[in-house]
């Protein structure tokens, strides 16, 4: 925990000498914002029950447990922790001129305190229409991935870890992307392509007591978002390779991951609606595969600063060799209650009832959470 | 005697309200080619859906601006900057730069064909086009 506050306090004390800065030179070229989430939670009322196959720990964190976020490895267990959520960002964007942009992102989280760089790139925008860019960006899966740090821009605590959160979250490669107006129907189309290598990854050390290095290569991809009035509607198809080596356990493999999705939003004055559908297919080299479709579907009410959100999400691993592979099902029912203090801060609260319906991975939990959530 | 004070009333209470909410109009370049203007189609630039034109905004802690999204797009402050926060942190663009008085937009409006800015409808001059006034 203190490990995690220190470098909090730099970011702190980072923003707040930049401050005086920004608004006395608000036509600088250099910009410099930030977010901050601080997220608390714990298990409550939970056992694992004698049908329990699973591990008796994840991560070092005794179960009954609830992973909240797979890709950094945040687990939280029968004891208020602050560790497995909490994050803080900073971002730098220097303006080269009007068609080329560099930006940099540094964020450091409870779960991982050492300082990473999530976003690295340089951007040129010829016209309007187009956009390259160049660099470390996030992987565009999911409708949120882009943004699924910034706690603030969204109405749960965080976003629904059934889709969410993978080996590998980021990328170094290059995008294109095309947007455009059709009458009152805006049209954006991307296409990105790049690799990622994680030399020790969090979300392997969810099942393993050491280093696993997995390598996405070959990763293509595009979406295509269109929105009209309160209607968002996104599609999106990705494919890599994955391979997983790990020595001291032995493990080498390596996968074909195909990743389909859609998501449709919809956003009226006070009523709003999310819902994701997604569905991502491996099929290893050892000769099985493993197919899991995942969703979530919510809707919220704002009642002037009051945000109350109700939520559903699920996720079913399907395997064609259940000898090589036992499967792994979610689902979860969540009630968030969003606080606005101000426009660039937010208070939440957000109880989620979790059914671990394979019985094979931290088990049926309640799940308590307060969060903080921040702009600057 | 009865008839003129209920008109007097009528007027006085117009004359308040007026006061309290003053008209917002959506202005843009007089070069630009667009004529008129739905509420949900400025929306569109100020929410970054569109960025075929490019948004000017007022001060950040403005009764203006509060005003503004409230009218156009239904949205408080902080749901607008959650969601100009997505744009930013995601490297899809740039939150609009902010002016502090309606004559400093009008300059800006003014010197980008490619601007939409808001202003008070008591602040219209030649400089500007207004394309939808939000009463």
């Amino acid at each position: 925990m203190a490990e995690f506050l220190c470098p909090l306090r730099k970011v702190f004390l980072a923003a707040s000498l930049t401050f005086p800065l920004m608004s006395l030179a608000q036509e600088s070229p250099l910009k410099l914002s930030g977010f901050l989430s601080l997220v608390g939670g714990r298990v409550v009322g939970a056992s694992l029950g004698p049908s329990y196959e699973g591990p008796a720990s994840v991560d070092g964190k005794r179960c009954p447990c609830y992973t909240a976020d797979w890709g950094n490895a945040g687990v939280y267990r029968q004891q208020f922790s602050l560790e497995p959520e909490s994050r803080a960002g900073l971002q730098a964007k220097y303006t080269v001129n009007s068609d080329i942009n560099v930006v940099g992102q540094v964020v450091i989280r409870g779960a991982d305190p050492t300082p990473n760089i999530q976003w690295a790139y340089a951007s040129y925008a010829p016209s309007k229409s187009w956009e390259f860019q160049l660099g470390r960006k996030r992987i565009p899966l999911y409708y949120y991935s882009d943004f699924q740090d910034i706690g603030a821009s969204y109405p749960w605590v965080a976003v629904p870890p059934e889709l969410y959160g993978w080996e590998a979250t980021n990328y170094n490669g290059a995008s294109m992307r095309y947007r455009t107006s059709v009458g009152d129907t805006n049209i954006s189309a991307s296409l990105f392509t790049g690799k990622e290598t994680v030399t020790d990854s969090l979300y392997m050390r969810l099942y393993y007591d050491s280093k696993t290095r997995v390598t996405w290569s070959r990763l293509a991809g595009g979406d295509l978002e269109v929105t009209h009035g309160p209607l968002t509607v996104r599609g999106v198809y990705m494919q890599t390779t994955v391979r997983s080596v790990n020595p001291v356990e032995d493990y080498d493999d390596t996968a074909a991951l195909k990743a389909y999705g859609v998501a449709a939003n919809l956003d009226f004055e006070d009523w709003f609606v999310l819902a994701e559908l997604t569905q991502l297919t491996r099929q290893f080299d050892s000769g099985y595969r493993v197919t899991a479709p995942a969703f979530t579907l919510g809707a919220g009410y704002r009642f002037g600063n009051w945000t109350p959100f109700l939520n559903y999400a699920s996720y079913k691993e399907r395997t064609d060799d259940l000898d090589a592979y036992a499967p792994q099902s979610y689902k979860r029912a969540s009630f968030t209650l969003r606080y606005d203090i101000d426009a660039r801060s937010a208070v939440k609260g957000q109880v989620d009832r979790h059914q671990d319906v394979t019985r094979n991975f931290g088990g049926d939990v309640t799940v308590l959470r307060i969060a903080y959530d921040r702009l600057f | 005697m009865k008839k003129q004070m209920r008109a007097l009333a009528l007027f006085s209470g117009v004359v308040l309200a007026a006061q309290a909410q003053a008209e917002i109009v959506v202005v843009v370049n007089p070069a630009n080619q667009a004529s008129r203007m739905f509420s949900e189609q400025a929306a569109q630039f100020f929410l970054g859906k569109s960025n075929q034109f490019t948004p000017i905004d007022q001060g950040k802690e403005s009764a203006i601006r509060r005003e503004f999204y409230q009218k156009v797009a239904g949205k408080s402050l902080s749901q607008v900057e959650g969601v100009w926060a997505k744009i930013e942190f995601s490297g899809k663009g740039t939150m609009p730069k902010s002016y502090a008085t309606d004559a400093a937009v009008k300059k800006a409006v003014a010197a980008d064909p490619a601007a939409i800015g808001y202003i008070d409808k008591a602040s219209v001059d030649d400089s500007v086009k207004v394309l939808l006034t939000l009463p």
